[in-house]
């Protein structure tokens, strides 16, 4: 019978052609479950890389995470929950760190937006690449999918409320039941799991890879993708935009052009807008006009160019930033500087997130095309979303060093494209924010946590709001008509962006089938003279206290806030106790903390999960405390003590902790003597480390120090690796002021300006360069050529140029100093030569960049082979030099073509002289006569001439005598020479070398 | 891998059981429903307003189709997603397995729940298709005979015809009674005016229950025969739950009916065919309304609306019509545009100008997004200012609203009802937040208006021209009150 009606209702509607499509075919083409259906379409896949592989969330992510809780955010029927599930935990012998995405926000953990987000733009796979924690993950997503293992979402929690207190331990079973099913399944290979009937996720674990380049090639291995597009997305991005558009773009690019392999999803967040003294924007592109009005910085500037006979025809648009503040989306990491070619669908020409680099330089080869309208930005946020063909995968294969998919892959992608080698090119597709479209990255690190969290409680991400809250359409039990409980839409919405469960309002039905357990937590407290301001999210089930101060916060399930507290800023995940008169002012509080009686805990602080901050403590700022062991004893599986804590009372439940917490505390005092003797091979869950000094007598957790980045030079002083590791983490946390952020990157690229002033090769008159692109240009044959468009940013005068179809970050002359030094002096000269001549081609370099680097190296040679400490004097100097260049000098002569090369080799021994980092050949190198000497020599060994040396002086003469360029030239010695030298000139040039001699 | 109370699932007894009931019999039409709800959610269907020919909503074909509508207008093509949900109901109500009455008005009400919860609430228009079938189902449960394909328990039919011999002089007073022959449904025989107080109680289930006590016989045995299987009532907590549901339907609802399926598809039909009427139905009275020589001030952007006046342009009526362009959404852009591309003599005013021109107004013309049970209306927000101004200025207010807008819901939350507030993007740029002070500011950006009864003269619908006064007495023709309850 079922059967005739069916198709009498699909006749029906084919017939009567209401609706296009057949219900019945549509339906049985997405059943997702069969997996012979691939003959016909091919489904829209998406990969999720689950993990930033960053440490901006660090301790969080380390400690241990047991999928139940995650049910925290759901299940109202919360007492203290790690109860059941800690024993399921221990029963499956699973201890996993909590994987980044499953981290709340907003009291839902991320990736149910994300897989919703998915799902709505029609993915029907999807790849969760997941490295820290995978284990937590599948369990999460095994308990919460639909169609899969473990229990349904609905069924779950009627069975709940039908068995009562038993429903954590019926879950526990599911979980056992469904890892021991998949264990056998074998871990190598991703596991289905049927989501909803329209998804599939299937979880790569790339518990090897440790970035993002690893784990794209690692998944191009498994050759699962597919689909053509298909959407890249990472893991920490919470958006509502519709990808329909952009799919559809990107599509159409693809076929026509092959090599349009990527869309990258951008948002207009603003720029940076500090003081407008310290912060002057100019387009400084070659032939274009300076322009020097600061009044006009902040607006549009469409200059059309004026007429010289190389000039690109298109224009050059700068979105400066207007007004006086700071991009709140922004990471304090990177700062992405974007070229964009408006003409032709937002084409990326450039990509350059390294706040450091002070210049960025776009081929020239951009301008020529037809009627190209760049725009140059800064006030572009990356989304975190691509629409990616399949090559892209390829392409990360091929390329095998390539780590990060932003700063390498797409940064090396854009910047290839003028060369000819691979093309391929990127597109942006700008979210289209007058339509509401918002995106935002919380994971990225905790400051932006906050301010995304807040922009979703302003309603910025509209859809995705608390009272449209839909995870778990699942109904706890069901009283009469009228009293339904439903985790769907259960916060309400009111006045000045207050959220609150409306469970805490809701009468629970009477004689239903409620838990009556349930039902008693169910009943939200908040005292009559509580204040509540501001974005606030008020979870279900808390006890909100008298004379208490909430602003701006996210409070999690049952949370208990007693009287005269303040919470600002503040984001409390769940089950947390905070005591009498605690204030809380930026902080991020895991499940099951508690903080004690009168504690103040300052901006940018973290407490763990199930840390106890102590009676009064005062918990400074940027600090972050744990209960996790240390990065490195991984199988450590400590926890505070309260999963052995099974009581469903809170009350009860406060004071046995409190008892369990003594003990815990008795214990460790303790063990903290035995410890330094004891190996620390078996530590048990009482066993943690706890920094009292820090957290008070009674508190538990211990400090999270920050573990030192691998990149920094080992060299380098222990101490200042650890403060600047310390000083990233401060920047990435609530309540950090991003204006420090903004200085130091000032500073850096302060720093980048001088080492780069003699480094790289310079034209500081603009009038050269002019001349030089001129040449290039009539020329030119669209190769390579050299016209450099440099776009200098902020306080940068027109000086910082950099040399186009140069792989990134390739510091030229470093690269030439490091071949010349570690050439071995046996050889002849000439092998050094062709492989200076080879890398100099390879990079686009210039020989005067071979000077700059043969000179250092020299001087370096110098310096290596003058014994011990002692500085040689200047007499020395040069009888060592003169021996060196008795070998080097050949190669000199070979690469100093003209004056050019002459004069960067003077500036090669500036450098060395007033370099910041090399104390020993610096302060060689000032000694008065020093530089002179060195000088002469050259000069007497025709290494450089005459006309090099008065071009130099000429351009230091309008150096003040202090100032550092200045300085080696006003020395006594150097005028004496260059005196000397131009009266040798005038006299006769027959005496040059019996006079040196 | 089943979970252990899936044999629960079995019942179709309990609104709430309806996504499980699907999964385990049905997980194609879950499929269909769970597509649905994700663009619900995700507001897909206001930004990708397509003529509602994707029914299949297959993500994949969706994709292939050009954008043809990129213009954001909220909540615009209000009728594409009452379309929609339509089609979802038909499909899904078409091809799963019910047998009786009751159980399909279960699945209804468990669909319409199911709706409503993932963003529903902000598209009242889907509820009341929801409702709107439920009517037609029991209005054809009501009509049929019983007797015949009944497949109850003896006892059930037994009781049914002892109650029939009992009740029958007393139920040949009643049209219905005489259709359905049984106390019970002698009881029931207009349940929109003997029950309603009692079903509008919150505690509606015991209300339920103590009716239930009152037929012990038939409703018990009828509500174990009437289920797919008595066996399935094990766990206490269910069982106790889900008979208050089967108190909820007359017993004759739980008999098993072979017809009813045919039936119930064509009155879907007819609702669709309704809908596709919609706007020729009321546009045919375009002309009693609009007069030569009026001017005629609407508010930003509304389908309706715009049909409406072009359709009265189009009997060569000269008249000019005023927009207010709508901030901050702009929508009475686009629409002084389309009007003007029809030949009707346009102006377009910014929204504060609109009390200073209404002096020189004869008619405001407003869109609706809801029409309330009391006669008052939820419109687009900026609309109130406009009835209020006509108010002052005596202006005529007439509104045009397809019947499936008609919501039987009060609005006791004021401006709060089926209001919503959506991202400030319109209202404000994001990137400008990032000054400190401005972030500190509340942005709010409301969605509608709600507008009292007494500020409307007409409501032209595709049924006719009515008062709001009358809007009442629609809502009995249009909804059975048991399904006057908001979809939680």
């Amino acid at each position: 019978m079922g059967k005739s009606a069916a198709t009498t209702s699909s006749a029906a509607s084919s017939s009567y052609g209401g609706g296009g499509t057949h219900p019945a075919s549509s339906s049985s083409s997405s059943s997702a479950n069969d997996p012979s259906d691939n003959k016909h379409e091919q489904r829209l896949q998406a990969v999720l890389l689950a993990d930033t592989f960053t440490n901006a969330f660090y301790p969080i992510t380390l400690e241990p995470y047991d999928g139940d809780a995650v049910n925290n955010n759901f299940n109202t029927t919360i007492s203290y929950n790690t109860t059941n599930t800690a024993g399921a935990a221990a029963a499956t012998g699973v201890q996993d760190p909590r994987p980044l995405i499953l981290c709340p926000i907003n009291n839902v953990p991320l990736l149910h937006h994300t897989i919703d987000f998915l799902q709505g733009n029609g993915v029907e796979e999807l790849f969760i690449l997941c490295a820290l924690g995978a284990e937590s993950l599948e369990r999460y997503i095994r308990c919460h999918a639909e169609g899969g293992g473990g229990s349904g979402s609905g069924s779950g929690n009627i069975a709940a409320a039908a068995a009562g207190s038993g429903s954590g331990g019926m879950k526990s079973n599911n979980f056992a039941s469904s890892i021991n099913s998949d264990g056998g399944g074998g871990s190598g290979c991703a596991n289905k799991i049927v989501w909803s009937s329209k998804l599939m996720i299937s979880i790569v674990r790339i518990t090897d890879c440790t970035n993002a380049g690893d784990a794209l090639r690692e998944l191009d291995r498994r050759n699962v993708i597919k689909s053509d597009p298909f959407i890249l997305m990472q893991g920490d991005v919470v958006t509502n935009v519709d990808l329909h558009e952009a799919m559809i773009c990107h599509t159409q690019r693809k076929k026509k052009d092959a090599a349009a392999i990527m869309t990258v999803l951008l948002k207009d967040v603003g720029g940076w807008g500090l003081n407008e003294d310290d912060y002057v924007d100019d387009v400084n592109e070659g032939e274009e006009n300076e322009e020097d009005d600061k009044a006009n910085q902040g607006e549009e500037k469409k200059d059309e160019n004026d007429g010289h006979h190389q000039a690109p025809r298109g224009t050059i648009t700068y979105h400066g930033s207007s007004g006086n503040f700071l991009p709140p989306l922004r990471s304090s990491t990177d700062d992405l500087l974007l070229a964009l070619d408006t003409t032709h669908s937002n084409r990326i020409l450039l990509w350059d997130s390294h706040p450091q680099n002070a210049n960025a330089a776009l081929p020239s080869i951009f301008f020529h095309e037809n009627s190209s309208n760049i725009t140059v930005s800064r006030n572009y946020l990356d989304v975190g979303i691509d629409i990616c063909s399949p090559d892209v995968l390829a392409r990360f294969s091929d390329e095998f060093d390539y780590r990060e998919l932003r700063e390498q892959f797409v940064a090396n992608c854009v910047s290839e494209e003028e060369s000819g080698l691979q093309s391929a090119r990127i597109y942006a597709h700008i979210l289209n924010t007058s339509r509401g479209e918002y995106a935002g990255r919380p994971l990225g690190d905790m400051r932006r946590y906050h301010q995304v969290s807040m922009d979703l409680l302003r309603r910025w991400c509209y859809p995705l709001v608390p009272d449209n809250y839909h995870h778990h359409c699942s109904n706890i039990g069901s009283g009469g008509s009228q009293v339904i409980q439903r985790k769907s839409a259960s916060y309400v919405r009111e006045r000045h962006f207050i959220y609150r469960d409306v469970m805490s309002t809701t009468k629970v039905g009477a004689g239903s089938g409620m838990d009556p357990t349930t039902s008693s937590h169910n009943r939200s407290h908040l005292g009559r003279s509580t204040q509540l301001l501001g974005p606030l999210l008020l979870g279900p089930n808390n006890s909100i206290g008298e004379r208490c101060l909430l602003q701006r916060s996210v409070l999690g399930p049952n949370c208990t806030l007693l009287d005269g507290c303040s919470i600002v800023d503040c984001h409390l995940w769940g089950n947390i106790l905070v005591e009498e008169g605690a204030v809380l002012e930026g902080v991020i509080v895991c499940e099951g903390a508690i903080i004690r009686k009168g504690a103040i805990v300052e901006r940018g602080c973290v407490v763990g999960r199930g840390c106890i901050v102590g009676e009064g403590v005062r918990l400074r700022e940027f600090t972050r405390i744990t209960c996790a062991a240390e990065v490195n004893d991984e199988d450590d599986d400590d926890y505070s003590g309260f999963s052995d804590d099974s009581s469903n009372e809170e009350d009860s439940e406060d004071n046995d902790d409190d008892l369990e917490d003594e003990d815990e505390d008795d214990d460790d005092d303790g063990n903290e003597v035995s410890k330094s003797t004891e190996a620390t091979s078996s530590q048990k869950a009482t066993d943690v480390i706890t920094n009292h000094e820090v957290v008070g007598k009674d508190g538990i957790g211990r400090v999270y120090v920050p573990a030192p980045s691998d990149e920094y030079d080992s060299d380098d002083d222990e101490e200042e690796a650890e403060a600047e590791a310390m000083e990233l983490m401060k920047s990435q946390s609530i309540g950090y002021d991003m204006k420090l952020v903004y200085q130091k990157w000032k500073k850096l690229q302060m720093v980048e300006e001088d080492d780069g002033f003699s480094l790289d090769e310079r034209d500081s008159d603009e009038d050269d360069s002019m001349m030089y692109m001129d040449d290039e240009w009539t020329n030119d044959d669209a190769a390579a050529t050299n016209m450099r468009s440099s776009v200098s940013n902020s306080h940068l005068g027109d000086d910082g140029m950099q040399i186009t179809g140069r792989q990134k970050g390739v510091d030229v002359v470093k690269e030439l100093r490091d071949i010349c030094l570690e050439h071995e002096t046996s050889t002849p000269v000439e092998n050094l030569r062709i492989e200076l001549n080879s890398f100099k081609f390879s990079q686009n370099a210039t020989y005067a960049d071979c000077c700059t680097g043969a000179m250092m190296a020299v001087m370096e040679k110098i310096f290596e082979e003058s014994a011990g400490d002692s500085i040689p004097t200047p007499g020395k100097l040069v009888g060592s030099l003169k021996k060196m260049l008795d070998y080097w000098g050949a190669l000199f002569n070979s690469i100093c073509m003209g004056m050019e090369e002459e004069k960067a080799i003077i500036y090669a021994l500036e450098t060395m002289a007033l370099g910041p980092v090399e104390g020993k050949a610096a302060s060689a190198l000032m000694q008065e006569p020093a530089f002179r000497f060195v000088l002469q020599t050259l000069h007497d060994q025709e290494i450089v001439n005459e006309e090099a040396i008065f071009a130099w002086a000429s351009e230091r003469r309008g150096e003040g005598k202090d100032s550092p360029l200045g300085s080696l030239f006003w020395q006594k010695p150097t005028q004496d020479f260059l005196e000397w030298l131009d009266e040798d000139e005038s006299s006769g040039e027959d005496d040059d070398d019996s006079d040196s001699e | 891998m089943i979970p252990p109370s899936s044999h629960l699932a079995a019942n179709l007894d309990d609104p709430h059981n309806v996504r499980r009931w699907l999964q385990t019999y049905h997980p194609k039409q879950l499929a269909l429903l769970n597509n649905f709800e994700i663009s619900l959610r995700l507001g897909r269907f206001s930004t990708r307003g397509c003529d509602g020919t994707d029914s299949g909503s297959s993500a994949q074909q969706q994709q292939q189709q050009a954008s043809s509508s990129s213009k954001y207008q909220y909540g615009k093509e209000r009728r594409v997603i009452t379309t929609r949900t339509v089609e979802l109901l038909r499909s899904i109500i078409g091809s799963t397995r019910w047998g009786t009455a009751a159980q399909l008005l279960t699945l209804l009400r468990g669909l319409g729940n199911e709706l409503h919860a993932a963003g529903g609430y902000r598209e009242p228009a889907i509820g009341n298709m929801v409702r709107r079938i439920m009517y037609a189902v029991r209005d054809e449960a009501d009509r049929a005979p019983v007797m015949a394909t009944s497949t109850s328990t003896t006892t059930t039919t037994e009781n049914a015809h002892k109650m029939e011999v009992l009740t029958e002089q007393l139920a040949s007073t009643n049209l219905r009674a005489t259709r359905a022959l049984s106390l019970s449904s002698v009881l029931w025989a207009h349940p929109q005016h003997i029950t309603m107080k009692h079903s509008r109680q919150p505690s509606g289930s015991v209300d339920y229950s103590d009716r239930m006590l009152a037929l012990t016989d038939s409703s018990d045995s009828t509500g174990a025969g009437g289920g797919s299987g008595g066996g399935d009532l094990s766990l206490g907590a269910d069982t106790s739950a889900s008979t208050h549901y089967y108190a909820c339907y007359p017993p004759h609802y739980y008999n098993r009916r072979d017809d009813l399926r045919q039936s119930v598809m064509e009155a879907i039909q007819e609702i669709m065919s309704e809908l596709e009427d919609l706007h020729k139905n009321i546009n045919e009275q375009a002309v009693q309304h609009i007069h030569a020589g009026e001017i005629i001030l609407t508010y930003a952007l509304s389908k309706t609306v715009e049909l409406f006046l072009k359709a009265a342009a189009a009997k060569k009526r000269k008249f000019q019509v005023i927009v207010c362009e709508g901030s901050p959404h702009f929508g009475g852009h686009a629409m002084a545009k389309s009007l003007a591309g029809a030949g009707i003599d346009t102006t377009v005013i910014h929204d504060a100008a609109t009390f200073a021109i209404m002096a020189r107004v004869n008619k405001v013309l407003l869109p609706a997004h809801a029409v309330l049970a009391n006669g008052g209306l939820i419109a687009p927000s900026g609309c109130n200012m406009v009835a209020l101004a006509a108010k002052q200025n005596s202006v005529p207010v007439v509104t045009v609203a397809g019947m499936f807008k008609l919501c039987p819901m009060y609005p006791h939350e004021g401006q709060d009802t089926l209001n919503d507030l959506i991202s400030p993007s319109s209202v404000i740029d994001y990137s400008l937040l990032g000054d400190p002070v401005l972030s500190e500011v509340e942005f709010v950006n409301p969605v509608h208006d709600y507008i009292p009864p007494q500020l409307i003269d007409l409501y032209v619908t595709n049924i006719g021209g009515f008062q709001p006064s009358y809007i009442y007495r629609l809502l009995a023709e249009y909804y059975h009150s048991d399904d006057w309850d908001v979809f939680e």
